[in-house]
Parts: structure tokens; C-alpha cells; sequence
């Protein structure tokens, strides 16, 4: 524990509460700027590349078909456990897709691993999409089927 | 008969109402003006959703507090709890009786009310509603009643917050009442009438606000200044309002003395809070600030420019002028009220009590020692 | 008295004798203290009646707005207020204080009897200023030695409040 000594305050200083008034000079000052306020639900705040959102599937033009594979690495690395996935053989070429693809979002901690251990080439199936408004009605909307997940979630506009 | 009876009771009646009316629009005004303005201290924006910048707000709160449940705890003393907000009410409207809004009065010719066909004879209608000549004192003691609504709201919750904060707010408006009594010493010696009315016509005569009473001619030399500083200091004390909020203070007590109140009941005492922050500030300007005299009174030829702005309309433009100049000095006073909130830090309760009885007191003292001084020099 | 004060006199003397008999019978001090500042507040209101508003608003001030609240915050510190602890203390007392309250009322009726004409004064003079200026010239002009003596009596007891709140302190 440290001991603060104050300095002690010269007798003009105390006499005029010069200090007290150098307080009120400061939120004065204050007064007069712009605020820094987001009006949210009217205006949204401007989102960067790197930004983790709710995680969602997605499909690239290279490859033919589901991008998932169905190896179940994320299932297995994400630490709430809120990923399900079933396979069954691919419809074109070789190896296995996604049949049913259950995410969670209500254990959903947007850590993003699934999107790190997602071995897909040329981009990862499983992403952390630029989507954040996750309040629902009901804790059964939470639960997102394959279809849900490719789906870009609608936003409401506000306009006030 | 009738006219007296009309004169006396039914004008009163009129004004009682109408002061209410409007004092409780100003109060409305007023929270969302608070919030707004610490909002913009902070860098914020304050309330925006209801209406444009929020405007509509204070209605919407009011439909809130109006349709909260009322929750009385189970361990309280029903009666004291029910009474105390209408305690803490009743001398802040009171004290509205006294104060002259403008200097003008309205005549009024005679007319009849339809309907019912009744004549109502000429009258002169005033401002206030009353022009007692103790009104000054008059102030002082209905508001040295608010403390029991407090008290007694803690007392009666049975909650140890509420008691701490009920105890905390009798100490403090009771040591503060003697530096606002100090402060206002001097205005009535300089005065020489204890009538709010006859302080701003006094002021009137002199040519100048009391603020800038300069003694024996000497530029600059304003003893008024520390007249007007311990009055607002004690009565920011007085109204219990940052920095002296520590029958409230939120961050120690939850929310001190009201908290075990909630819809009307709470309304209530947050009504009597704002209204004696109005009242406080009104007393400055009437005291201080001369009142409904134009702020630029005192200078040559523009106090006469700034007099009346409606000519056109005689007497009752005077009036409304004046009125204007007093809301005008209120809401600035008011404004800077609202500055120290969004300024300084809550007292410690020592610091509180050694700041009212070893500086302001006998600064109170002095300051009346000095200004009486003054005027025996000047003879 | 007017034709209007007089039904207002006994509305608000009515007022004080009833929260003067709640006072005392109350077993909660707290409710005790209420019920005495609306008695105070009935005298102020007939004060005012009897045209000495200054001496109206002094009592309030004083009286309801300084001294009750002292009282208050006296309850409140010394002891917990237990709702139902006192008692009635039966007859003997109620014997006692209605003999006292009845030589009071006999001695004060008898003085008002004689002396009423002389006591009456000249209300004209009263009347100007609230009276304000009458009790500030009498107070300060002819009566100054003892309000200044009564002021260090004033003092000495605070002293010896200090003294005695700040015993063992080494002061």
C-alpha cells in the first residue's frame, strides 16, 4: 500500500477554489463536443474484417456441392459443445457431406475454433459470419438446421 | 362581499392553480434538461427515442410513475410511509406563494362567465399570490419543513439505508439552514424589507442587482458575490442535490431515503426535489439577480431598451417581459445547478459538516459583519 | 376578531387540542413528535390569526422546522423505536396531570379575565411591517442586555455539550 501526499494547495488557490472551478472549465469544455453516442438500432456500427459473429456455413463456386465434409472436427474441438454434424456419401465425387448440421447459438461462445480447424479448401465451411443480433423469442430459434446456417440472417432497418 | 370574495378567494384559487400547473411542467422540463445537459458533459446524447431529441420524454415517465405498482414493505409504519412524500410536497409548493414572477400586474376588465352568467368585476390581477412582508422569512421556515418528509420517509421504510440516508439529511439541512439564513441577512439589510417584492423593487430603486452592490463607489468590489456563493452552496446542501446528495447517494445507500418507494409515492418526492431546486433558484434571482428587472439592468440605456418587448401591448407586455427575464435568470441558475452535478464528486459526510460549520458559517458571519459595515461607512 | 378568523381560530384550535391529546397518548414516540408538530403548526396558525406573523413564522421555524427534528433524530439515535413498549401507567398519573391541567387552565382564565382590555394593545401599530420592526426595536433596543445575556447562557450550554460529548478525549 502506498501512501498519496496531496500537495498542498497555495492559499490563492484555496481562496478562489481555483480547483474547483478548473473541474467545472473541464466539463465546460466538455459540453460542446460531438457525442460520441451510436444511435444502434438506426445507425450500426461500422464492423471490421476480423470481427467474430455467429458462426455459419458456406459454399465456394470451385467446389461442386456441400463445402462441409462432415469430419466433425469442429464438433469435437468446440468447447460448448453446441455443433452436431451427420454425414452421408457425397453427392459428386468422393468422400462424405454434411447431412444435418445443428448449431447452437444459445452455447455458442464465438470463439471461432471451428472456423480454425475447418479443413476445407478454399475456404473454410464453417465461418464466423459479420451477424450479431442473436435475440430471439423463443430458446427453439436458437437451434439452427443446415438451412438456417447458409442463410444470411435478414436485418431489420430502423429508421428511428 | 362578492367582489371580495372573488378578489380573495377565487383569483387565489386561479393562481394556486395555475403556478401548480406550470411548476410541474418545469419540472417535467427540467429532469429531461438535467439529463440532457449531463449527457452532453459526458459526451453523450441523453434521451433521444420519444419525440425529437427526446423531447417527449418527461411524458412518458410520467406514465410510467403513474402506472408502477405501489410497494409498501411489510415492516413499515403504513401511515408515516403514506404521509411523508405528501410532507415533503406540500412546503414545496407553499413556498411558491411568495414569489413575485413579474413586476407588472394584469388588469382585468370586467366580463361575464358565460353559461352560467356571472359577472366578474374589474380586477387587478398580481403575479403571486401573495405579497406578505415577512415573505423572505415566510420562505425560510416553510422550507425548513421539507426535512420531516425526508425523515420521516427513512424512518418509516424500516430499511437501514433509508434510516442512514434520513439521518444523514436531517443533520445536513439543519446545519445548512444557518449559512442560508446568513447569506440572506445582508439582502435584508440592504433591502430593509423582508417582502420578495419589495427586494426586487428595492433593487429597482437602487439601479443595480444586489449582486453588484458596489459599496462606497470602488469598482470591482461586489460583497454580494459571497452573499451569492453561501446561499448557493447552502441551498445545493439544502435540496440535497450533487455534491451534497448524501441522504440519496446512490452509490453507498441504493438510493437513501426513497428506497423503499416506488410509483406515486416516489413521484412524489422526486417532484419535491426538482420543485425545491426551481424555488432555490428563483429565491437567487429574486434575491440576487434582481428578480423580473431585464439582465441588463443597471446599464445606461439598455435597461430601458430591454424593458418591455411587446409594447403594443402595455401592461401586459411589461409583464410578460418580466417574466421572461425571471425564467430566463432561473433556468441559468438552474443550469448551473445541473454543471456541479455532472462536476463534482459526492462529500464525504466529515467533509460535508466541516465545510458548513468552519467555513461557510463564519463566512455567513463575516460576510453580514462586512455588508452592515459597508453601509455604516456609507451612512 | 373578524367574522372570518373566528370559524378559522376554532378549526385550528380545534386542530391543536386534538394533536396535543394525540401526542400524548401515542405509545409511539416517533408518531408523539408528528402529532406535537401539528399542534406547533395550529398555534403558528393562530399567531398568524392574531395578526403577529413574524412571531408565526418564528415558531415554525424554530419550533417545527429546528427543535422537532432535533427530537427526531434524538428518537431515532437513542433507541430502536419498538412500536407497543410504553405503556399506559394507569390512573394515578392520569389523576395527576388532569389536576395540573385544570389548576393551568383555571389560572390562565382567571388572568385573561382581568386583564383582557389591557392586554388587547394597539393592533393598528401591530399591524404594520408583520410586526417584524416592533419585535426587532424591542428585542435589540430596550431589551438588548438580556437577549445578549440569554445568548451566552446559550453558548455556555453548548460549551458544556462539547465538554461533556468529548470527555476522556484529552480535551
Amino acid at each position: 500500500m502506498s501512501v498519496v501526499q496531496r500537495p498542498e494547495l497555495s492559499l490563492w488557490k484555496r481562496l478562489f477554489l481555483v480547483e474547483l472551478l478548473q473541474g467545472m472549465a473541464v466539463t465546460f469544455r466538455h459540453w460542446w463536443r460531438k457525442p460520441t453516442t451510436e444511435q444502434y438500432p438506426k445507425e450500426r456500427p461500422k464492423i471490421l474484417p476480423r470481427f467474430r459473429g455467429i458462426p455459419k456455413l458456406q459454399d465456394h463456386p470451385d467446389v461442386e456441392g456441400i463445402l462441409c465434409i462432415a469430419c466433425n472436427q469442429c464438433s469435437i474441438i468446440c468447447p460448448d459443445d453446441c455443433i452436431t454434424v451427420l454425414g452421408e456419401p457425397r453427392t459428386v465425387g468422393k468422400g462424405k457431406q454434411a447431412k444435418v448440421f445443428i448449431l447452437d447459438y444459445e452455447r455458442c461462445c464465438l470463439c471461432g475454433l471451428c472456423e480454425e480447424v475447418c479443413p476445407t479448401t478454399p475456404v473454410p465451411a464453417i465461418f464466423m459470419s459479420h451477424e450479431y443480433e442473436l435475440a430471439r423469442y423463443k430458446r427453439v430459434d436458437l437451434m439452427n438446421d443446415m438451412k438456417e446456417l447458409y442463410e444470411p440472417q435478414p436485418t431489420k432497418e430502423y429508421l428511428k | 362581499m362578492k367582489e371580495q370574495l372573488i378578489q380573495y378567494l377565487a383569483v387565489p384559487m386561479l393562481q394556486i392553480a395555475a403556478i401548480i400547473g406550470v411548476m410541474l411542467l418545469c419540472v417535467m422540463y427540467l429532469v429531461l434538461w438535467e439529463r440532457k445537459l449531463i449527457a452532453f458533459m459526458q459526451v453523450r446524447m441523453g434521451p433521444m427515442r420519444v419525440g425529437y431529441h427526446g423531447l417527449l420524454q418527461p411524458i412518458a415517465d410520467v406514465v410510467k410513475l403513474l402506472l408502477k405498482e405501489d410497494v409498501v414493505p411489510k415492516a413499515a409504519d403504513r401511515w408515516v410511509h403514506l404521509i411523508s412524500p405528501i410532507i415533503l410536497m406540500i412546503p414545496a409548493l407553499a413556498c411558491f406563494a411568495v414569489i413575485p414572477f413579474t413586476g407588472t400586474s394584469f388588469e382585468v376588465g370586467a366580463f361575464t362567465i358565460p353559461l352560467v352568467n356571472y359577472d366578474v368585476p374589474a380586477l387587478t390581477v398580481t403575479s403571486w399570490v401573495a405579497d406578505l412582508n415577512i415573505g423572505l422569512l415566510y420562505f425560510l421556515a416553510i422550507s425548513s419543513l421539507g426535512v420531516y418528509g425526508l425523515v420521516l420517509a427513512g424512518w418509516s421504510s424500516n430499511s437501514k439505508y433509508s434510516m442512514l440516508g434520513s439521518l444523514r439529511s436531517a443533520a445536513q439541512m439543519i446545519s445548512y439552514e444557518v449559512p442560508l439564513g446568513l447569506s440572506i441577512v445582508a439582502i435584508l439589510m440592504l433591502s430593509g424589507t423582508a417582502s420578495l417584492v419589495g427586494i426586487v423593487e428595492a433593487q429597482q430603486e437602487a439601479g443595480h442587482w444586489w449582486l453588484f452592490w458596489a459599496p462606497l463607489g470602488v469598482p470591482l468590489l461586489w460583497p454580494q458575490f459571497i452573499g451569492l456563493f453561501l446561499y448557493f452552496v447552502a441551498a445545493v446542501a439544502e435540496t440535497n442535490r450533487a455534491p451534497f446528495d448524501l441522504p440519496e447517494a446512490e452509490t453507498e445507500l441504493v438510493a437513501g431515503f426513497h428506497t423503499e418507494y416506488s410509483g406515486m409515492k416516489f413521484a412524489f418526492m422526486f417532484l419535491a426535489e426538482y420543485l425545491n431546486m426551481i424555488l432555490a433558484a428563483l429565491i437567487v434571482s429574486v434575491l440576487f439577480l434582481g428578480g423580473w428587472l431585464p439582465v441588463t439592468f443597471g446599464i445606461p440605456g439598455l435597461s430601458e431598451l430591454f424593458g418591455n418587448f411587446l409594447p403594443f401591448l402595455g401592461g401586459a407586455g411589461a409583464a410578460i417581459t418580466g417574466f421572461f427575464w425571471l425564467a430566463l435568470k432561473v433556468f441559468l441558475v438552474l443550469t448551473v445547478y445541473l454543471w456541479l452535478r455532472a462536476t463534482f464528486p459526492r462529500y464525504r459526510y466529515d467533509q460535508l459538516m466541516s465545510l458548513g460549520w468552519k467555513w461557510l458559517i463564519p463566512m455567513g458571519l463575516a460576510h453580514v459583519m462586512v455588508t452592515a459595515l459597508f453601509m455604516l461607512l456609507r451612512g | 376578531m373578524t367574522e372570518v378568523s373566528l370559524p378559522l381560530f376554532l378549526v385550528f384550535a380545534a386542530v391543536g387540542v386534538f394533536g396535543a391529546v394525540m401526542m400524548v397518548t401515542r405509545t409511539q414516540p416517533v408518531h408523539s413528535a408528528l402529532y406535537l408538530v401539528l399542534t406547533l403548526f395550529s398555534v403558528a396558525a393562530i399567531y398568524v390569526l392574531l395578526h403577529a406573523e413574524f412571531l408565526a413564522v418564528v415558531q415554525i421555524l424554530v419550533y417545527a422546522g429546528g427543535i422537532m427534528v432535533l427530537f427526531l433524530f434524538v428518537i431515532f439515535l437513542v433507541r430502536p423505536p419498538v412500536p407497543g413498549e410504553a405503556r399506559w401507567h394507569g390512573g394515578r398519573h392520569v389523576l395527576l396531570s388532569a389536576g395540573l391541567a385544570v389548576i393551568l387552565a383555571c389560572a390562565l382564565g382567571w388572568h385573561f379575565l382581568e386583564s383582557a382590555p389591557a392586554a388587547a394593545g394597539n393592533p393598528s401599530a401591530l399591524l404594520e411591517g408583520g410586526n417584524m420592526e416592533q419585535v426587532s426595536m424591542t428585542l435589540f433596543r430596550y431589551y438588548i442586555l438580556p437577549f445578549e445575556t440569554v445568548s451566552i447562557l446559550l453558548l455556555v450550554s453548548m460549551i458544556g455539550a462539547i465538554a461533556l460529548a468529548r470527555k476522556g478525549e484529552g480535551v
